[in-house]
């Protein structure tokens, strides 16, 4: 695990600076000039050009790309084109948001996928695994936001239990925190919840069937402690690497969702600064999930070589 | 599901990766024709099918929304907004009195217009690239491959987000991003199809003799490729339409006056407090539904292309109290009638021996796959049971051990341990016998050990269930191990599977099986996955661990030179049925059946290691045995009879008994 875990630190900073030179490459063919629209309307020719010069949008790409990088090394994201916000401060606000919905539509999607998924994989083609596959295969189809919109029709408009819209901080207000957070997070888990449960029933049919685990039962093992000693360990590693995939998924998803809730997220900023052609801002937001990502994905890595013994000590 | 899949020597469904590599080589392949190969097996999915159907009139919807629309979908009417469903207006009307389901059947048409425009982009660039790729290989293959592995770790929605950023929004663009950024799943799936008759000597043949590169592709590697493109077709159409809707819900994609399922859904949010919640289910039920009917076509073509894989899976459940009529008493058929009329009555008295099995019959399904089964084994006594692959011999050792999987079970018969009726026994009754009465080696050590926990835990577990404290089972489980042969025990019993060699591998097990002192070891095979070096030291093990523990031993083996070194007695199944039992000298120097006869005949001769001609023909499949002797169509010695009705057992001598009509005159001799 120490090996693996040394491996990905040396690697992970190549992983981050390669996608940092493809997000860079992407939306350095952003149409509009930066110049012009921090220069405004009344901004003269010269003035432009003097302001491009200022702000290196004349150098050419490699070297624009590797200033932003010695910048942002230090922290320094640059400003936002249209209002002059740090990128940093932008992000150190809005990516908790996002980050706390992802987090909580994971524990929605682990706690209903897996226990369905465990339950139906060890019963195969009983009527429970039915339901529960039937289930999983229509719960994937679902669109995240449009069951945002469900869940606030019912649980916020008809039923008055649960706020609409709006954020509060978990350091602020747990409770409240927990209460603005629950309907988008069983929107955004929904999905990967039915695909859990598909691969946990699929790993779980597939190990207790397995040589190992009829030795146990040779052994005398009583099937529940079987469950929970041979066949659960065993099963877990393609779950968690398919909630790995998920994780990432859902931080893209994530960014639709919290426009449903109206939450102060990553995802309004991005859509403004798409629209409002603001690169900078768009190229720290896309960065920092990208950042997020690669960390799940070191995350997963470690947990099934944990899992593994053969990667745990090779 | 035929039974001769059940047995488990005999596993004759073919490879479905075998099958797929090597239909082009067979036949002439052409697109159409694998085409055609798919749908005959995607047809028989039934819930596949209706979703292709739903699929095709959705299309048909698209084509003709401008003449299907009942009402203008632009035409406002204020004064009718928000009007619930009527009869005028079947799914009611939207904030401006226009009517839904016209607007939806438009939308309709421009989200499955934008879905083909993304889904024809991502294809159009991601093929060739993936074909070029991995047609080529080298240097190419490697970058492309990189650049998409590196893309492939950025979210799809947030890459989007960066290439609509480029691009534009509106439909036209944001749809170009979504094919660009979906390209690379084409890419991949193409170059893997390649790759995988890369190495095909056909193709290489080809290349030699100068076939056009062109010609090669469209002949050989895109009939393999389509398969796996058309489950990503569906698969990915599905992703973006959920993706499409998204956009144009936060206002990346479609925008008025396009509409589309998720600008419909943008605008009903907007009115959603108090308005009619109905606006915001139908465009969402919509996408819903399409979603799901292309994952069923995406898994009912991938289950296609895969035939026999996934859909069944054999499991173990032990022990079940199932069926009644399961308990002793063979019922009374032909065959069994015959037994009882053989066989010395018995008294189920303390005479009786460790293990009496009588009149087991299994089954798979409706067909029966060991029938009629019956014979002793006696305290400490080594028997072996012995027969060619698909006779039905480690389907008896599980009968014995409760360890069927699920497709199979004891349909009658009585399996007796110590005078202890086993079949029909509580899942608890079979907990408390397995490890401790029965216990069993397996063929192979490695799958069978637990790769993910300590040897020494494996061995501990059984006598930490028997009340044994944490650490004396630790320290019983070291000298198991020291005790089986493991060199270095206290060090091995903390290593795990995958550090142990087969042989070693091999001993873990035994010292695991004789952890809870059996009266019976059933070991399958125990040396036949092992290095021919360790196979004799193993056996040796076996026998010695009996003597020192006085066990007795069922050998289950094919090779009878194993027979010959460890077995007191030895018993023969054919076809599902025993043929003959025999102590192991007259067994050798006189076999009654002409079945042992031909194995003792395949046997290697011991000097030269060369195989003598072996029994002509094969096994019968359980369900294909014949009426009278099962192996008559292989008999050199067949007479009328041996088909007219099934062969009693015959007692020859005391211990002896054969079910061969000609046993007394043996004229294989």
């Amino acid at each position: 695990m120490r090996k693996v875990l040394a491996e990905r630190l040396v690697s992970l900073p190549l992983v981050v600076l390669a996608m940092s030179a493809v997000i860079f490459g992407i939306t350095y063919l952003v149409p509009g000039d930066a110049a012009e629209s921090v220069a405004g309307v009344q901004a003269d020719a010269a003035q432009v050009a003097r302001l491009r010069q200022e702000m290196g949008l004349d150098a050419p790409l490699p070297s624009q790309y590797l200033s932003w990088l010695l910048d942002a090394v230090r922290g320094d994201l640059g400003r936002s084109l249209i209002d002059g916000a740090p990128v940093a401060g932008t992000i150190a606000d809005r990516l908790p948001v996002t980050l706390s919905l992802t987090v909580a539509g994971a524990v929605v999607a682990c706690l209903l996928g897996v226990p369905a998924g465990v339950m139906a994989g060890l019963r195969p083609r009983t009527l429970w695994d039915r339901a529960a596959t039937t289930g999983a295969s229509i719960g994937v189809a679902f669109p995240a936001f449009w069951l945002g919109l469900i869940l606030v029709a019912i649980f916020s408009l008809r039923l008055g239990w649960l706020p609409a819209t709006g954020y509060v901080p978990i350091d602020v207000d747990p409770a409240g925190w927990l209460g603005s957070i629950i309907l988008p997070a069983v929107a955004l888990g929904l999905t990967p919840a039915a695909a859990l449960a598909r691969q946990m029933r699929n790993s779980m049919a597939e190990v207790m069937g397995s040589d190992y685990v009829r030795t146990a039962h040779a052994k005398g093992m009583p099937r529940a402690q079987i469950v929970q000693r041979h066949a659960l360990r065993n099963a877990a590693g393609p779950v968690v690497t398919q909630l790995g995939f998920w994780v990432a998924i859902m931080l893209g998803t994530s960014l639709i969702v919290e426009q449903v809730f109206s939450l102060p997220g990553i995802g309004g900023a991005m859509s403004n600064a798409i629209m409002q052609h603001d690169v900078p801002l768009l190229v720290g937001l896309a960065l920092a999930l990208v950042v997020i990502v690669v960390l799940v994905n070191l995350v997963v890595d470690l947990f099934l070589s944990a899992l593994n013994p053969k990667t745990r000590q090779a | 599901m035929s039974s001769a899949m059940s047995t488990a020597e005999s596993d004759p469904a073919a490879d479905p990766a075998a099958d797929s590599a090597s239909a082009p080589a067979a036949e002439e392949p052409t697109p159409t024709g694998q085409m055609l190969r798919i749908w005959q097996r995607f047809r028989t999915d039934r819930w596949a099918l209706i979703a292709a159907g739903y699929l095709g009139l959705l299309v048909v919807v698209a084509v003709f929304a401008p003449w299907l629309a009942p009402h203008d979908p632009e035409r406002q009417d204020l004064l009718q907004a928000f009007g619930g469903p009527s009869w005028e207006h079947w799914l009611g009307t939207d904030e401006l009195g226009r009517d839904e389901l016209s607007r939806m059947l438009v939308a309709t048409r421009i989200s499955l217009l934008a879905v083909a425009e993304a889904v024809g982009i991502a294809v159009a660039v991601g093929v060739p690239i993936g074909l070029l790729a991995g047609f080529r290989g080298g240097l190419l293959d490697r970058i492309v491959m990189r650049l998409n592995d590196l893309v492939f770790a950025i979210p799809a929605l947030v890459l989007v987000m960066l290439v609509i950023a480029v691009l534009g929004t509106g439909l036209g663009p944001s749809m170009a991003a979504l094919g660009l950024v979906f390209s690379t799943g084409f890419i991949r799936v193409s170059r893997n199809a390649v790759t995988a008759i890369r190495e095909e000597t056909y193709l290489a043949a080809a290349q030699v003799i100068g076939v056009p590169t062109g010609q090669l592709v469209r002949r050989h590697v895109l009939p393999n490729a389509l398969g796996p493109i058309m489950v990503q077709l569906a698969l990915q159409c599905g992703v973006v339409l959920t993706i499409e809707a998204s956009l144009s819900f936060i206002g990346l994609g479609a925008q008025p006056p396009d509409v589309s399922w998720g600008t419909l859904l943008a605008m009903a949010a907007t009115s959603i407090q108090g308005a009619d919640t109905l606006l915001v289910v139908w465009p969402g039920v919509a996408i819903t539904v399409t979603v799901l009917a292309l994952n069923l076509v995406g898994d009912g073509l991938l289950a296609a292309l895969k035939p026999g894989r996934g859909r069944r899976m054999s499991r173990i459940r032990p022990g079940r109290r199932r069926r009644a009529e399961t308990v002793p008493q063979p019922t009374p058929t032909a065959t069994t009638t015959t037994t009882a009329a053989t066989e010395p009555a018995r008294e189920p008295d303390d005479a009786e021996p460790l293990l009496r099995v009588s009149g087991l019959t299994v089954t798979a399904g409706e067909t029966r796959v060991v029938s009629d089964v019956s014979f002793d084994i006696a305290e400490g006594e080594v028997v072996g049971l012995v027969g060619e692959s698909g006779c039905g011999k480690s389907t008896i050792a599980l009968a014995l051990m409760g360890l069927l999987d699920d497709q199979r079970r004891v349909a009658a018969g009585s399996i007796r341990l110590a005078g202890t009726e086993l079949v029909g026994a509580s899942a608890t009754d079979w907990e408390r016998t397995r490890g401790h009465g029965l216990a069993m080696v397996f063929q192979n050590p490695q799958t069978s050990l637990n790769p993910t926990m300590r040897i020494g835990d494996q061995i501990a577990e059984p006598l930490r269930l028997a009340g044994h404290s944490a650490r004396t089972a630790r320290a019983e489980a070291v000298a198991l191990l020291e005790k089986v042969g493991v060199p270095d025990p206290a060090r091995r019993a903390r290593q795990y599977p995958h550090e142990f060699s087969g042989g070693m591998a091999q001993r873990a097990m035994i010292a695991m099986a004789i952890a809870g002192r059996p009266k019976l070891l059933i070991a399958d095979e125990p040396v036949t996955a092992l290095d021919v070096r360790v196979r004799e030291q193993v056996l040796d093990l076996i026998l010695d661990l009996r003597a020192e523990f006085g066990m007795a031993v069922l050998l289950v083996t094919h090779d009878l030179g194993v027979v010959a070194d460890a077995c007191d007695r030895t018993i023969v199944a054919y076809a599902g049925e025993l043929v003959e039992q025999a102590p192991v000298e007259e067994l050798f120097r006189a076999p009654a059946h002409p079945y042992t006869h031909g194995l003792l005949g395949a046997r290697p001769v011991a000097l030269t290691g060369r195989r003598l001609p072996t029994i002509p023909g094969s096994v019968p499949a359980p369900g294909q045995w014949p009426d009278g002797c099962r192996f008559q169509s292989r008999c050199a010695h067949a007479m009328t009879d041996c088909s007219a009705a099934a062969v009693p057992t015959i007692t020859l001598t005391g211990d002896h008994r054969s079910r061969c009509l000609r046993a007394q005159e043996h004229p294989w001799l």
